[in-house]
This record gives C-alpha cells, structure tokens and sequence, in this order.
C-alpha cells in the first residue's frame, strides 16, 4: 500500500527526491521476513525495477521539481504505475 | 524438572529446559524480545514478525557429520541466512541467539513502522497508554519518526463488542490474532475475525460478539495494545496511577490469582495474575467485579446491638456478654473467611465447647475457573479442624436443634441464616452475635452485629480446589468502624480464659497455625504460585468440583 501511493504520487507530480531511495527501503523491509510468500513477490520487483532504473526515476523527480508537474506525458507515467 | 540444553544468547552462554522457544528462553536470560502475537497460553501464530532474531547451530560437514571448527579449533556456527521468529523456534544443544545485531534492528524498526503506518497516534486519549506495548516497543526498538506521508487508511472506531462490555477500536489494532486465538482455543467458538487483506486487512467481530461468555473479557487484558478496551474500566484511571496488589479470586475454589489496581484506598479493576499451575494468564468476568462489594449498599457498615447502631467498643463487650451467656452454644462457620480466622474462630470453638455448623454454597461448574463450590476456601474449614464432612446447602441442623433447646447462643459468620433454614422465631429461642460483611435479615435479627471487613480488606490464605495453598495481599483499607474478624475472635477467645495478644500480626497468626497444624508448610510460607499440602487426610471427603483446568486433569 505504502509502495502503491509513492508511486502514485510520483506519477501525479508530487515526487520527492528521497523518495526512490525509500522504496527500496520498504522492500527491503518486507523481504525475507513476512509469514507469506506475496511479501517478497510484490517486494523483488521494486528492488529490480528502482536500483536498475533508478536515474530515470531521479529524472521524472527533477522534471516534476523543475516545474514540469504532471502534465508531461512521457512514458514513464504508465510505466510506473 | 526437565532437561537443560546449553546455548548462547548475545555472547552469554545459559542453560535453559529444553522445549522451551527462544523468546521464554532469553526472558530466563534475561534479554527481552519484543512480540506481539506470541502468548504463552496460546498457539503459536508466527504472523507479527517482531521477534525475528538470528539464530544459528553448530556446523557440521554434511558427508560426514563430523563439527566443523573455526580457525582457532572452536565450534563453527551456522547462522541462517534470513532472521527467523524467535516465538516459532524451539531451543536446543548448542544454539546461537543474537538479538542486537543490526540487522536484527533493521528487522524490528521496519515491522515497527509498517505497523504505525495506518495508526492514529494517538496515545494521549487512548486507555493503554502506559500498558501498551507498542507504545513501549516503539520507543525502545523503533525508528522514533514515521518516514510516512501519504493519507491513512481509516477503520471502525468505537465499536462495542461482548454486549457492550468491550470497546473495539480497529484503528489500534496490530493484527496479532490473539483474541481471535483465545476466543476460538478457549471460549471454544469464533468470536472475532479478520476481514479483507492487505493494508485493509481489520479486526472485526462475528454477529454473535460473545456476550453471554464470561471470559471474553480476557481478550482486554491479552490485547497488546488499545484496540480492546473494557468498557467499565474506559477512562477511569491511568494504569501509571494504580498500585497493583497480589490478590486471590474469592469467588469460588479455583483461586484465581488476580491483580487488584488500586489507588487511593479505591479498586479500579480486577485483571487475572498469570499463574500456570492455577489459571494460566485467565480469569472469568464475574470474579472481575467482586470488588464492588467494598463500596457496596448492601454492606453493614456499624455495629448494631438489639438492632440500634452503636460504636464498636460498645457492641463487642455486649458480644462477649451473650456468648459467655450459655454454655449452650454453637458456631456457624464460613469458607469465605481466609484460613487465619478459620483457626481463630477452630480456637474459640473449642474454648467454648461450642458445636461448628458450616454451610455450602454450590453452583454449575463450568469446567474452567468458576467451580461448583462457589467460596474461596471451603478446604480451610477442613484444615483448621472446624469441620469432618462436606457441609450441607443449609443450617436445617442447626435449626432442629435450637428448636429443641439444646443451642441458646449462636455466633453466625457471614452466612445469611435467615435464608438458610432459620426462622424470625429461631432468633427468640436463642441469641445470635452475627459477624459479617454484608447487611442482612440475620444482621438485624441477632443480638449484636458486628461489621467485619471483606477479603479485599485484610490479607490472608485461601485453599483451592487443589489444596494449594495461596496467599492473599490487602487491597484496601476496611471502611471506619469496620473490624477484622481476627482482632474480634481473640478478643472472644481472650474473654473465655486464653491470653493471646490483642490485635495480631498476621505473620504471628501465621507462624503459629503452621505450628498447630503440621500440613501447613513453616510460617505458612506460599512463594509465588502457592504450594499444594498433603491432602491424604481428607481423601475421603467427597468435594463437589468436577475435572476443569489444572484441577484433575493431569492426576
Ligand atoms: S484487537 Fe488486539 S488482540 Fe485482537 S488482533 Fe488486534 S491487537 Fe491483537
Ligand atoms: S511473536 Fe513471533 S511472530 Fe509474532
């Protein structure tokens, strides 16, 4: 839930620059120690997707700061949805 | 006792019993693990996952079973690559506990904070506060700020539950599944219930709330934190306020242990005293009330004589002057009177040459910690010599025999003779010095009645059903004018020729009943969990309680 609404909020403009970095600190907070096996199924594709494209993720934030908001429609909002 | 294995918790080794998991284990040790869905009298459920520790075992080579040795010829120790639940994990032979690495402390803080996520914060209105765990673990494991901003979820407040008596707040709630453990292992039926999943995932209750148990009040207390509440309790006091008294349930044979909180000479509640050879960490919603008798309207608060109130002084010479008014004299005994007064009023029975009536008080047993005799301490009447065989529901005896003229006095202990076989009339042919706690029809028919203070006002020893022996601490100061029944019996004892001092101490009481009465253990010493005394004397005697927990079941 936590991970779905920074998302969200990241793909409607309001990003933060931490924010990358918390994500995978949540994901690492959930892997390896949950009782069920959907922890670290929903937990292994964040820690992928943010170490492996973090920039890209940067960049939106920095857009967004820079005053490009929400509006831009680039790709990246579907892809992080 | 069973068997020790030796392991290691954080660099100090110990030897534990065997069969233990590691969280009772490093409790002997004393190094604290947080957790919230373990209870020692529950199913393990393993679900809140804040009591990950690593935990490793001696290497051994695989091909050949042979210790694998470090460099400098000690015992390899193979932790685990992922923490595992400290409440699910048995110990044994050689094991490696450690609780203060830091990845152990990552583990925490995250589970810590997961669980804040959706948490109203708001301890400075809610009724835990002070006993609540995660308050506690949060400030001594946890992050200390929430790296959390997003909106909450909101969940059902001000929920009541058991007919009202419960406050189900699910906002607070962790998720630990221990009231739907205790409901479904003890009750025996489901009561609450988890509905949807994930962040939404809540605490709810089935359309039958358990109402009509008398236990479900265990959830409050087994609730780590403030999602039950007990309705009677909201609000009244802060736990930090209260004084916590060592006490005994009186409302029947099983002997509850209980927490009495007090402050200020006034009884918030009642909550059970874990106690594992008695009643586990469990006590029935009735006995928690028992203490409304201390303030209640039906108690005899000044002493009477011929039915006009009077000081104590006063009433107790006029006492002495009817019981020493005829040899023909008889004395109803009580079992609900703690065992130093039992052997007081055994004493003055056989100063006086008076003959003992006693009355039983039976009800349903219901197989768990309300059982069929409904007084505290029945096996005390036998104990103290004041009876030889189980008493009857009634003082029809007694009665046969004022009526034929062969009893004049009578001193009635706590029993309401008048609804047990005795008439108006019975109190013409003989006189009758009551001594009691409540106001009664007896009370305003006898001679004198004294006003004796309640077994939450003195201390004092009961035996249970199991002939274990437990003692009792004061709760609260007796009301002014009230006496305790100890001080009257010597003074009575004193009047028929003995020279005992005024106004015992009851560690004197104590040391020399367990000189007249060789089962009692020295000074009649309990330690914590009460000692049971050889019992084979009074094998014969047929008890009325059935088989129910701890009691007849591993015999
Ligand atoms: S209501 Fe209390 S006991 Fe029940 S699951 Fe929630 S925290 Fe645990
Ligand atoms: S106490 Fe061990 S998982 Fe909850």
């Amino acid at each position: 839930m936590w991970i779905s609404r920074i998302t969200k909020r990241i793909c409607a403009g309001g990003g933060r620059l931490e924010d990358p970095d918390l994500l995978l600190s949540i994901a690492d907070g959930i892997c390896g120690r949950t009782v069920c096996a959907h922890g670290e199924g929903m937990a292994w594709p964040v820690q992928s997707n943010v170490s492996k494209f973090k920039d890209e993720y940067l960049a939106k934030i920095r857009r967004q700061l820079a005053g490009e908001g929400a509006s831009r429609l680039d790709n990246n909002s579907y892809r992080l949805i | 006792m069973s068997d020790l294995v030796n392991i290691n918790i954080d660099g100090k080794p110990c030897a534990v019993p065997a069969g233990l998991n590691v969280i009772e284990a490093a409790k002997l040790a004393g190094v604290e693990i947080p957790h919230f869905c373990y209870h020692p009298n529950l199913q393990v459920a393993g679900s809140c996952r804040l009591c990950l520790v690593s935990i490793g075992t001696p290497a051994r080579d695989r091909a050949t079973g042979e210790p694998v040795l470090n460099p400098d010829g000690t015992q390899k120790i193979a932790f685990m690559p992922m923490l595992a639940i400290s409440c699910g994990t048995k110990v044994s032979e050689g094991m490696h506990v450690v609780t203060n690495s830091p990845q152990v402390k990552a583990a925490r803080e995250g589970v810590l904070e997961f669980l804040l996520l959706n948490h109203p914060l708001d301890c400075p209105i809610c009724d835990k506060a002070g006993e609540c765990k995660l308050q506690e673990y949060s400030e001594n494991f946890g992050r200390g700020r929430s790296r959390y901003v997003e909106e909450k979820n909101a969940k059902p407040k001000k929920v009541p539950v058991a007919g009202g008596r419960i406050m189900l707040d699910a906002e607070r709630c962790v998720l630990c599944s221990r009231c739907i453990r205790f409901c479904r292992e003890i009750i025996g039926r489901d009561i609450f219930g988890f509905i949807r999943r994930g962040s939404k995932n809540e605490i709810s209750v089935y359309g039958d709330d358990g109402g009509d148990s008398n236990y479900i009040m265990n959830v409050v207390d087994g609730c780590p934190v403030g999602a039950l509440t007990e309705a009677a309790f909201r609000f009244k006091m802060r736990p930090w306020f209260m004084r916590v008294v060592n006490c005994v349930a009186p409302e029947s044979s099983a002997g509850v242990n209980t927490n009495v909180w007090v402050r200020e000479n006034t009884i918030y509640r009642i909550t059970p005293r874990a106690n594992p050879f008695v009643n586990d960490s469990w006590t029935s919603d009735s006995s928690r009330y028992e203490y409304k008798i201390v303030n209640s309207d039906l108690r005899l608060r000044r002493m009477r004589v011929d039915g006009a109130p009077c000081e104590p002084g006063y009433a107790l010479s006029r006492a002495v002057d009817v019981l020493k008014s005829d040899p023909r004299i008889a004395v109803v005994a009580s079992a609900r009177q703690p065992l130093e007064e039992q052997f007081l009023l055994a004493e003055f029975a056989s100063m006086a040459g008076a003959k003992v009536y006693a009355v039983s008080h039976l009800g349903e047993d219901d197989g768990f910690l309300v059982s069929a005799d409904r007084t505290p301490n029945m096996r005390g009447l036998f104990v103290s010599g004041l009876i030889k065989e189980y008493p009857k529901p009634d003082l029809s005896d007694l009665a046969a025999e004022i009526r034929m003229g062969n009893i004049k006095t009578v001193l009635c202990l706590c029993e309401d003779a008048t609804s047990l076989g005795l008439e108006e009339k019975d109190f013409k042919l003989a006189n009758f010095v009551y001594c009691g706690v409540n106001d009664s029809l007896t009370a305003r028919l006898a001679k004198v009645a004294l006003a004796i203070s309640s077994n939450f006002e003195h201390a004092g020893l009961f035996i249970n059903r199991q002939f274990r022996l437990q003692k009792f601490d004061k709760a609260v100061c007796a009301p002014k004018g009230v006496l305790d029944f100890s001080a009257i019996a010597v003074k009575f004892i004193n009047a028929f020729g003995a020279s005992l001092a005024e106004n015992p101490d009851i560690g004197q009481l104590r040391m020399r009943i367990s000189e007249m009465c060789p089962i009692l253990p020295k000074g009649c010493e309990t330690g914590e969990g009460g000692v049971v005394i050889d019992s084979s004397a009074f094998a014969s005697i047929k008890f009325p309680e059935t088989k129910s927990l701890h009691f007849l079941d591993n015999e």
